[in-house]
């Protein structure tokens, strides 16, 4: 039987508003162009690869943003490879509704075919291969719902936007179609091409056909949670299996460096330890520079971080954000056995983090802005 | 607590130096820059290690590079000192990173180091956990020194002043945290609200506005979305009409191809009428033909030019010709001069004669006239006399007339014989040399010789004539059978030659043939429109062309309708296409809007998450300036009140401390009845109550804690009169039954009071 090929992809977004983007105007629309080369990287790989289908499981087309201008954009890119079938399976960014850019389905190329809010079939003879596929048709789906396969002993293939669970705890809090490992297992798949989840991650199912289920994660990162390198999964099905092989998709990397400042007396021993950190990747990527440690409460961070970001900056990176994360380097345990006001302060604080936890992120910044206001006071007394 | 003994190997200008103290008061005494103070704080960094307390990594402290020895490789030393009746020897060497520590309990002679934890700096609390206190909080308990230098008599520099050493005296438990919160309002104040024209109070105003904008953009985007929904829908009804509109196109087309069909057959059968008509002529070539009537004219000019080359070739250009004509005129004027000749014998006999004829025949005229006119007079005369009357007149006068005009005429005729003899004479002599130049120019002698000669020119011409008739008849011939053959090509009835009827018969051919043509083209013409209207038809693609029984009436009207409704939705969607694009510039830049609408939210929510951090630290402190006012306060103030009634003898008796305004100290003055802050006392009576407070905290802290903690004063009396140095060194004496006193001083009075009042002391040699 003739061998069957895809390209799987998921979760690109595209016109997505872009998250904690403090760049320029410039910059940003430069980033949203990034999307745009990264879909049109995978549509070459499609057809670099001479795959058979090119399967995008949802989160498409981000609803409520994007602009017909993308649509048409989307549109001439699979009209370059008619002989690809492309079947996209609507997520809750992007549902099957009247109001969406799916809607109605034969404004979109011949060799594109998309999926709706009830599963459908789509069998290929040639493969002997059949396609079960569903979409969105709203922002939520609380409930799993059963596919039907009518031809179980063929090839089969699953193309969903939704949450897999291996364990069943997990299920009802899931707004976002849950499919549970146990009601998967139950059907021949050969493959679940998923999407939703922005982490790729592959994993094989106990049953007979050794299901192969996989999210292949954003090929474009969208949050900093997205760090180094955006695949695509280039998938072949044959008599020997499932053979899965991630491609490089990105246009731009997300990079989280975190910054140790422990030891830093002053803000150029920073600048260092973060150009020394910075300087380890190519200067094209996006970077987010976090602070960790503890500074010396000598050194005013706050007022620094402005003078750092120039310096940063100067280093040419396309794009990063400086976050200070690093905590001024006062010993709690000295303080909380100190006699004096600062202990006070500091039990007292420990004490409403304790009675409030949801407030404990204010209690702690307000326990070392407190400390380091008073370390200052006091510096300041003592040196006169 | 007490300090027995501190050895240097080196600290700051001490290098392996001793010094002992004993319990009770201990006085060390020396000039200035004599190393008092480094002994000092050499004891404090023996207590407590190099390290900067308070922060979790190891830094150094900040006296450090200060007291390092120059030149010298040893910078640390010993103290020996007495806690809770346990002696014990510490043993540090203070260079970093390598800095070490040893605990000796001499009591036991073993070490304990290792008994106390570490903090995260690497640091043992070996004092900490032994007396309690930090090094800055024994510092700012047991620790007295000046703190600061007068700088001015001017009242604020005092209140300044003051409040410094307040803040000195208190450090201990009442450290001034009025300026700490004053510090986080004013950060709170940077920070600003929602209302105010600060940073929050922008980033806020412009995401409030900014929010407005977007969810503008966010309707507009919905009715775009909207009205691409409505497109959609447009453009598929737009589709199916234009399916039916192409179906009915495709009824009509087939309904007009049928008719096109129907005239173009209709063509093709007037053309092969056309062609049985003209079948004759159908293949006639008009080139062809027109040779032929040039053959045809070439004939009919050689008939022509043969016909007139027998007159004039002998009279132009032949001599032949010139010789028949003068031959012929040599003979005519031969003959002319004979009849010359007769008629001038005729004339002489005329002359001769001629009267005698007219005379008879005027008598026979006469007579026969005389008698019919007698016969006519009697018939007349007897019938009608006047008639007859009449009649003789008439005969009368023309018989008169008449007999004068033949005299007349017989004058006149004589006389023109006469003259017509001299003519004919002259003529004769004219003719007579014409013929002898004649005979002359042909050379001959005679008319005989002259035809002899015209002959000779004849046979001759005759002969060249009869080759040219022979050529020209063969031509003719050639002519003949090739326009007969061309003919009977048209027709099996070739009319008999005749150049003429031939070249009618051409003629009539060429116009069969061009009527054929002509009308043969207009077929072609009318066809061939056909025919290009069919080929638009037939680019519409493969239609049966079959015609059905529909009502092409209905079709046409059906059509009309739907292509009026197609153009309808047209316009409509074309109208919708720029609504659409006009929104789409417009809310292309939503996406963009969103993230800046998201960063403003984070901004606002960081400086929200500052502020409220801000406002908790402030209310943090709050309670517990609050607590230190309800708990420690309360405490606190019996012990400084005591001390300061003694200080002052008497005077002050009450101390308040309230620490909910900052610190503000106040006293009972009992000449007023009032309590006065202690801004408006002298710096003596501040003095006084600064150690009143200091006393009262060792003596605080030594309740609560169990703890006797040293007084330890560095030049602190530097600025007491000797009457507050007297009460000052009591009071000291006193705590020193007690707590071990150290009293470092660059003078002699305190000694000498100490002496005077027989204060015992233990004086520490420097």
């Amino acid at each position: 039987m003739k061998p069957v090929t895809w390209i799987h992809t998921a979760d690109l977004h595209l016109d997505q508003p872009i998250k904690e983007w403090y760049g320029s105007k410039e910059k940003g629309l430069e980033r949203r162009e990034d999307y745009r080369q990264t879909f049109m990287r995978i549509i070459s790989i499609a057809k670099k690869k001479n795959a058979d289908f090119l399967f995008i499981a949802g989160d498409f087309l981000e609803h409520g943003f994007v602009q017909a201008s993308t649509v048409h954009f989307v549109k001439e890119q699979f009209n370059l490879i008619p002989d690809i079938r492309i079947m996209i399976s609507p997520g809750n960014h992007d549902p099957y509704r009247m109001d969406s850019f799916y809607f109605p389905r034969e404004s979109w190329p011949a060799n594109v075919h998309i999926f709706a809010g009830e599963w459908e079939e789509l069998y290929f003879e040639e493969y002997n291969l059949t396609i079960c596929g569903k979409g969105f048709s709203d922002y939520t789906e609380k409930i799993w719902k059963e596919p039907s396969l009518t031809r179980p002993e063929g090839r089969n293939i699953m193309l969903v936007h939704g949450t897999f669970f291996f364990q069943q705890s997990h299920e009802g809090r899931c707004v976002y179609f849950p499919i549970l490992e146990k009601e998967v297992s139950r059907y021949p798949f050969d493959y679940i091409a998923l999407g939703h989840m922005h982490t790729a991650s592959v994993s094989t199912l106990n049953n007979a056909r050794q299901t192969r289920i996989c999210y292949p994660g954003s090929p474009e990162a969208l949050t900093w949670k997205e760090t180094g390198a955006r695949c695509v999964i280039y998938g072949r099905l044959d008599d020997q299996g499932v053979y899965l092989e991630p491609e490089q998709v990105h246009t731009r990397r997300y990079e989280r460096i975190e910054s140790v400042i422990s030891h830093c007396e002053s803000r150029e021993d920073i600048l260092a330890r973060v150009i020394e950190d910075i300087d380890r990747y190519e200067a094209r990527h996006c970077f987010q520079i976090v602070l960790k440690g503890r500074y010396s409460p000598q050194l005013d961070l706050n007022l620094e971080l402005f003078w750092l970001n120039q310096q940063i900056a100067q280093r040419g990176l396309f794009y990063f954000i400086l976050v200070n994360h690093a905590k001024p380097d006062f010993d709690l345990s000295f303080y909380r056995e100190h006699a004096g006001i600062e202990g006070m302060f500091v039990r007292k604080m420990e004490e409403k983090m304790r009675v409030f936890p949801e407030r404990k992120t204010q209690y702690e910044l307000a326990l070392f802005k407190g400390l380091e206001v008073i370390y200052a006071q006091s510096k300041g007394s003592s040196c006169k | 607590m007490q300090i027995n003994r501190v050895y240097f190997r080196g600290f700051g200008r001490w290098t392996d130096k001793e010094f002992e103290f004993g319990e009770g008061m201990n006085v060390i005494e020396a000039p200035n820059e004599e190393g008092k103070s480094t002994l000092l704080q050499g004891l404090f960094a023996l207590l407590y290690g190099p390290k900067k307390e308070g922060v979790q990594k190891q830094v150094k402290a900040d006296w450090y590079q200060q007291y390092i020895p120059w030149g010298k490789n040893e910078y640390g030393g010993e103290v020996d000192y007495l806690v809770h009746d346990q002696s014990y020897r510490l043993v540090r060497t203070l260079f970093l990173p390598q800095d070490r520590a040893q605990l000796n309990d001499l009591n036991r002679g073993m070490d304990i180091t290792t008994e106390y934890p570490m903090d995260n700096r690497k640091e043992r609390l070996f004092i900490e956990g032994q007396v309690g206190l930090s090094c800055e909080m024994l510092k700012r308990i047991s620790f007295l020194s000046p703190g600061f230098q007068h700088r001015g008599k001017g009242e604020d520099e005092k209140q300044s002043q003051l409040i410094e050493r307040m803040k000195v005296a208190l450090q201990g438990q009442y450290l001034d945290i009025h300026p700490v919160i004053k510090v986080l309002e004013k950060q709170i104040q940077e920070i600003g609200n929602h209302k105010s024209t600060k940073k929050y109070g922008l980033i806020r105003a412009r995401y409030m506005e900014l929010e407005k904008e977007v969810h503008q953009l966010k309707i507009d985007y919905q009715i775009n979305a909207e009205n691409l929904r409505k497109l959609a829908l447009l453009a598929d009804q737009i589709d199916r009409l234009e399916a039916r509109k192409e179906k009915l196109e495709q009824d009509r087309r087939c309904d007009a191809v049928y008719r096109l069909r129907a005239k173009m057959k209709e063509l093709d059968q007037q053309r092969e009428r056309l062609d049985r008509v003209y079948q004759s002529v159908r293949s006639l070539d008009e080139r062809e033909a027109y040779q032929k009537m040039d053959l045809m004219e070439e004939l009919i000019q050689l008939e022509e030019r043969y016909a007139e080359r027998d007159v004039s070739a002998s009279v132009e250009k032949d001599a032949w010709r010139f010789i028949e004509a003068d031959m012929a005129e040599l003979i005519r004027l031969e003959e002319r001069y004979r009849e010359c000749e007769s008629h001038l014998g005729r004339i002489e006999h005329q002359r001769k004669l001629g009267l005698v004829a007219h005379r008879d025949w005027w008598l026979r005229v006469c007579m026969v006239g005389g008698i019919l006119g007698v016969v006519l007079l009697a018939v007349f005369f007897l019938g009608y006399p006047a008639m007859a009357v009449f009649l003789f007149v008439i005969l009368g006068c023309v018989f008169y007339f008449y007999s004068r005009g033949i005299f007349l005429a017989h004058a006149t005729e004589r006389g023109g014989l006469e003259r017509e003899k001299g003519h004919v004479e002259k003529e004769l002599e004219t003719n007579s040399s014409i013929q002898s130049g004649l005979l002359r120019e042909w050379s001959v002698d005679s008319l005989a010789l002259l035809y002899d000669k015209a002959s000779q020119m004849r046979r001759d011409r005759e002969d060249r004539d009869m080759i040219e008739v022979v050529n020209r008849d063969r031509r003719m011939e050639e002519i003949h059978q090739e326009v007969h053959v061309w003919l009977s090509r048209f027709s099996d009835d070739v009319p008999l030659f005749s150049p003429d009827v031939w070249m009618d018969r051409i003629r009539y051919y060429i116009q069969q043939s061009r009527e054929y043509r002509s009308q043969c083209s207009e077929l072609g013409v009318r066809r061939e429109g056909l025919q290009r209207e069919l080929s638009t038809y037939h680019s519409g693609g493969d239609i049966d062309y079959k015609r059905g029984d529909q009502d092409i009436e209905k079709i046409h009207s059906d059509y009309i309708d739907t292509e009026a409704e197609w153009i309808e939705k047209k316009e409509e969607r074309a109208k919708l296409e720029g609504r659409i694009e006009r929104t789409a510039e417009h809310v292309a830049i939503l996406s963009e809007k969103e993230t800046e609408l998201d960063r403003l939210k984070k901004e606002s929510m960081e400086l929200e998450l500052e502020r409220t951090a801000c406002e908790l630290a402030r209310e943090g402190l709050l309670e517990v300036m609050t607590e230190l006012q309800q708990n420690m306060g309360p405490l606190l103030t019996p012990y400084a009140s005591e001390y300061l009634q003694r200080l002052s003898c008497g005077r002050y008796r009450e101390l308040l401390i309230h620490v909910n305004k900052g610190i503000d100290i106040r006293v009972y003055v009992p000449e007023t009845g009032e309590n006065t802050s202690v801004y408006a006392l002298s710096r003596g009576t501040i003095d006084q109550i600064i150690f009143a407070l200091r006393l009262s905290l060792i003596r605080f802290y030594r309740d609560q804690a169990g703890v006797f903690l040293p007084v330890i004063m560095d030049d602190y009396f530097a600025h007491f009169d000797e009457m507050r140095l007297r009460s000052a060194l009591c009071l000291l004496n006193e705590f020193a039954s007690n707590h071990q006193v150290i009293l470092s001083t660059c003078h002699r009075r305190e000694r000498q009071i100490m002496d005077d009042l027989g204060i015992m002391y233990h004086r520490v040699p420097i």
